[in-house]
């Protein structure tokens, strides 16, 4: 609690300023650097570089099934996860089917705008390419088990109402058999339950793009090499982006390297705060200790 | 800062934001990047995009207006949010899941047998009724009388999770268990071609994973009571090591939270007010 009964000292005030002061403080710093846009170096994550490394050697006939589950809370993080690795398949010409959820319909409609806009720029055709459909998730295990089993039977249509037997591109692709990779881009990366029911079983490898907060419980998957690849947030998305652009494949980086950027003066301003108030913190006992004496 | 220079202060800012939105719509016009854009993302025209543009941005300041004090312009936005995600699922639910992936097929199937007699196909496809009338026994829920009859749908979905949960955490754990028999003292038979110094590193790495599994097992461990020196001192360890993986997990939440911020930040500097670059 504030001291109310006597004159605060500048140190005082500091450690009890209204947080109010500090938002605007934190927004100016976010806001001025999102205008100025300084280039910070970008991380280079090894998981990053296996989850490419991964890509780069996967057989033409197969597909790659991604699991698009982000939402618009997420998105800052796991859309420049989910555009690079699209932008690096296309470029490698590998197809790919993208799987939505019943629980999150915001994944589908962000996805997609994605997929759409890439597509577009990368002369890429809905159908031939990729494929994009909507799956019920009721009891996880059922759905993977019946996905992995049969994608015709358990999944009639794509999000357009098209029957799959009718799309070319998934008369080669009928079963996990004929996928080489699972990618799931999410706020969780285990929300899903893939690993105990396809990789565990079919031995498919599976990639998670994910959000900071969830990408902590990732790791020891990694080590068990239960996950290949790993985006974790932002920097995960910038070293992804990064590699791409090194490849060629796109002129300019995305979302997740200016994300990269602003963070981490965000962050400096929040460690320099939190140096500063502790300063403040001492030197008012420090003050006060001599005021007794 | 007293409240009425409080007030002004938010009043001129609010103006500059305005100016500096009304001032974008007439330059929107004439910027490529947004031109681009509107073609991006198969767009009619220009006034389309302005006005998704505006309404998510007013959406947008509303409720980071919470950060500020509670007020009706947020609790609005947090009601028409809460009725637009309702909406938005209940109709791409019914679109591309109950109607197209398990009406269409069952009157499908309803027409082939009418047509061709019973197939192995056809008999599984209407068997999907008996789904959906399970399905449609949560409903009972509303109901004081007939309650009872949800707890039928209740205890297929709980016995089937259950048997689906333990397939689950036995196909994630094993691997786990056997990923932390870890060697702390690597051989030139397990890292082949591995320097002395790497496996000295690996070694070390392996050491500190493995010193961190055991003491933090010890830490939970509430069998007996932790008088032992050995139990004593491990699971002070323990205690360490999760208030390391707690910071982590900390730096890593505030991180996520900042990159929402920032993406929003974007978003109106970038595609509303058209200050910084898209």
């Amino acid at each position: 609690m504030a001291p109310e009964n006597k004159k605060r000292s500048l140190w005082d005030r500091i450690q009890f300023c209204d947080p109010r002061i500090l938002y605007a403080l934190f927004a100016v710093v976010v806001i001025g650097f999102e205008m100025i846009q300084i280039k910070m170096p970008v991380p280079n994550p090894i998981w990053v570089g296996k989850l490419y490394d991964r890509i780069e050697s996967l057989p033409p006939d197969k597909a790659v099934l991604i699991d698009c589950d982000y939402g618009a809370g997420n998105r800052g993080e796991c859309e420049g996860q989910f555009k690079a690795v699209i932008q690096h398949l296309f470029a490698r010409n590998i197809k790919f089917m993208v799987v939505t959820w019943t629980t999150n319909v915001e994944g589908q409609k962000l996805g997609r705008q994605v997929l759409d806009e890439v597509a577009k720029k990368m002369n890429k055709v809905d159908g031939e390419d990729y494929v994009m459909f909507q799956a019920i998730v009721n009891a996880g295990g059922v759905t993977l088990q019946s996905l992995a089993k049969d994608i015709h039977g358990f999944v009639v249509k794509d999000i357009n109402g098209r029957d799959l037997n009718e799309i070319p591109m998934m008369k080669n692709f009928r079963s996990i058999a004929d996928v080489s990779l699972i990618y799931r881009v999410a706020y969780s990366w285990g929300g899903i339950p893939w690993i105990g029911f396809v990789q565990s079983v079919y031995g498919t490898p599976l990639a998670a793009g994910s959000a900071g907060i969830e990408s902590s419980t990732a790791y020891p998957y990694l080590d068990s090499g239960q996950l290949c690849g790993l985006l974790a947030g932002a920097a995960g998305a910038a070293a992804y982006e990064k590699r791409v652009m090194e490849a060629g494949i796109v002129n300019e980086t995305g979302i997740g390297t200016k994300t990269v950027s602003v963070q981490s003066f965000a962050t400096l301003f929040v460690v320099v705060s939190i140096l500063i108030s502790n300063f403040a913190m001492f030197m008012s006992k420090w003050q006060s200790k001599r005021g007794r004496a | 800062m007293s409240k009425f220079t409080g007030k002004i202060f938010w009043m001129i800012l609010g103006v500059v934001v305005l100016g500096l939105a009304v001032w974008g719509e007439f330059r929107a016009g004439s910027i490529p990047a947004v031109a681009a854009r509107v073609k991006d993302l198969d767009l009619p025209n220009l006034g389309v995009y302005r006005l998704q543009t505006w309404v998510a941005a007013l959406s947008c300041i509303a409720v980071y207006s919470f950060l500020f004090k509670e007020n009706p312009f947020y609790r609005f936005f947090e009601h028409a949010l809460l009725g637009c995600a309702t909406g938005y699922s209940c109709a791409v639910v019914m679109r591309q899941n109950l109607y197209s992936q398990w009406l269409v097929p069952i009157k499908k199937a309803i027409v082939n047998v009418s047509q061709n007699g019973w197939t192995g196909g056809d008999a599984a496809t209407i068997a999907l009724i008996f789904a959906g009338v399970i399905g449609l026994l949560w409903y009972f829920q509303y109901s004081k009388k007939y309650f009872w009859v949800s707890r039928i749908a209740m205890c297929i979905s709980l016995g089937a999770g259950a048997g689906l949960a333990f397939k689950d955490t036995f196909n994630q754990l094993i691997p786990q268990i056997t990923g932390t028999f870890k060697n702390v003292c690597p051989s030139e038979y397990v890292m082949p071609g591995a320097t002395l110094l790497d496996r000295f590193y690996a070694g070390c790495e392996n050491a500190i994973f493995v010193i961190g599994t055991v003491s933090v097992l010890m830490y939970f461990f509430f069998a007996f009571g932790n008088k032992n020196t050995i139990v004593k001192s491990s699971s002070k360890i323990g205690r360490w090591y999760l208030m390391i993986a707690l910071g982590a997990f900390f730096g890593n939440t505030f991180m996520s939270r900042l990159s929402a911020l920032i993406e929003r930040v974007h978003f109106l500097m970038a595609e509303w007010l058209l200050i910084s670059q898209m």
